[in-house]
């Protein structure tokens, strides 16, 4: 019987062992952090949507490391750098997952999807009802984006690095992996998950900001909801495809985000059923799914370990940080214009994470006063947040691209 | 559409405003050379663009 070579039954551990260590030791993190995030998942801390298919990805391909050749290391799950068209062909053919990234994250084409459920859950009466409060809030909430840019630029990273990470501090996963996709893909993988890390743990965070910055006399302070106008499926259809086509001949490198998530509102409002529920089921948590699973994927360990991956976690929490104080800083502007009829906690709707930050915002002002109601405001600010955080995006884009 | 057509003067008022922000910033700014003008006629058109969005939402709806 010829000798057997445990190593080489068992190649998982055979390049866990032989490979550089700081790798070897990347990969064991990666692995438990892979399982937290499925325990954190299934518990509800973090977002499930997302985190389970991210956690089973992240510790599978970290644990699948085998010898592709005498000398070279890798997985058949993906191959996240290969550009030669030839070896390309290859990869499309050994890696099962390399046909959805090649098709449909290199060119956007998943984020597109996501906004286009977004769109179709989203409803732009919220917007209509109270423009000016909406939009005003909405760009304070950008103040994250705007502030952090600098401050990356100075830590070290190139305009192009720095967009896609100071878009973090608009709230918005898709947008985050649409912007880094066009000006930094060499880092993508790290900003995205950054990214959608966070956005999971605003839930969590946010309210301690709100309780921070407003004072519990103002958090009970109750709007006036009879001034809300009753907007038609008509009007919100048109002021959609109207503002859908000023912003594509504004922006046209982000028309195919503007487009999709327009495209959502308008079947939304057209009222065709079965495209509706084709989008909000199928293809939101369709591509939702997928996004998770090869997020989690791309984060093998000689992927992942950047020696920029911390100046990202700490420039990821600023943005986040910031915009939320921003938001709030427009939540007291329209509370001094409207001489203190309006909520300011709504300000942290302006932090386009829909509908995860309106939501904070009701159950915040709930706890202080159980009859104010202000989801309507909250939504609008949320809604304007999308829009607004999609345009600063296309001008990072169209300025450094 | 009966609600459009009340109020159309905000319809057609914005989508003017914006469409003007457009020709600002896509055909006006590239034939400026670089300088303070053209990034002047540039922010101009998107706040332009931006207003216009405002004013064709306060178009809607029966508002007290």
């Amino acid at each position: 019987m010829p000798q057997l070579d445990v190593l080489y039954l068992f190649q998982g551990i055979a390049t866990l062992v032989m490979g550089d260590p700081l790798i070897a030791i990347g990969r064991i993190v990666l692995i438990a952090l892979g399982i937290a995030f499925v325990y954190l998942g299934a518990r509800g801390t973090l977002e499930p949507l997302i985190m389970i298919p991210m956690g089973v990805g992240m510790a599978s391909v970290n644990a699948a490391v085998l010898y592709l050749s005498a000398t070279t290391m890798g997985t058949i799950f993906i191959d996240p750098m290969v550009s030669n068209p030839v070896k390309l062909l290859d990869a499309l053919q050994i890696n099962f997952l390399q046909p959805i990234y090649t098709y449909t994250f290199s060119n956007g084409l998943i984020a597109c999807l996501v906004f286009m459920g977004i769109g179709v859950i989203t409803d732009v009466g919220y917007v209509m009802m109270a423009p000016f409060s909406s939009m005003v809030i909405a760009i304070f909430a950008e103040l994250g984006t705007i502030a952090t840019f600098p401050v990356a630029v100075w830590m070290g990273l190139t305009y192009k690095e720095a967009a896609s990470i100071a878009i973090v501090g608009g709230a918005d996963g898709p947008m985050v992996l649409f912007t880094s996709l066009m000006l930094a893909k060499d880092l993508f993988v790290p900003i995205t998950i950054v990214a959608y890390l966070y956005l999971s743990l605003t839930y969590g965070a946010y309210p301690f900001l709100v309780r921070l910055m407003v004072p519990k006399r103002l958090r009970g302070i109750k709007m006036d909801l009879k001034s809300i106008p009753k907007i038609s499926s008509g009007e919100k259809l048109t002021f959609a495809i109207i503002t859908c086509t000023i912003l594509c001949l504004l922006f046209p490198v982000a028309a195919p985000l503007f487009m999709s998530f327009f495209l959502g509102v308008i079947v939304k409002e057209s009222g065709v059923t079965r495209f509706i529920e084709f989008i909000e089921g199928p293809v939101l948590y369709g591509s939702t799914f997928f996004l998770g699973l090869l997020l989690g994927v791309l984060c093998e360990a000689n992927t992942i370990l950047n020696p920029k991956v911390l100046i990202l976690l700490i420039l990821g929490s600023l943005a986040l940080l910031i915009s939320g104080i921003g938001g709030i800083i427009g939540g007291y502007v329209m509370y001094f214009l409207t001489k203190g009829k309006f909520n300011p906690v709504v300000g942290i709707a302006g932090v386009s994470c829909v509908p995860t930050t309106a939501k904070v915002a009701q159950k915040e002002i709930q706890k202080v006063n159980r009859h104010a109601l202000i989801l309507p405001f909250a939504m609008g600010a949320n809604v304007s947040g999308v829009i607004t955080s999609a345009i600063i995006a296309a001008i990072f884009v169209t300025l450094l691209r | 559409m009966n609600g459009i057509l009340k109020r159309k003067g905000y319809w057609i008022a914005g989508t003017a405003v914006a469409l003007a922000g457009v020709a600002a910033v896509r055909l006006v700014a590239p034939a400026l050379s670089y300088g303070g003008l053209n990034q002047a006629v540039t922010i101009s058109g998107y706040v332009l663009a931006w207003l216009g969005i405002i004013i064709l939402a306060c178009g809607s709806g029966k508002r007290s």
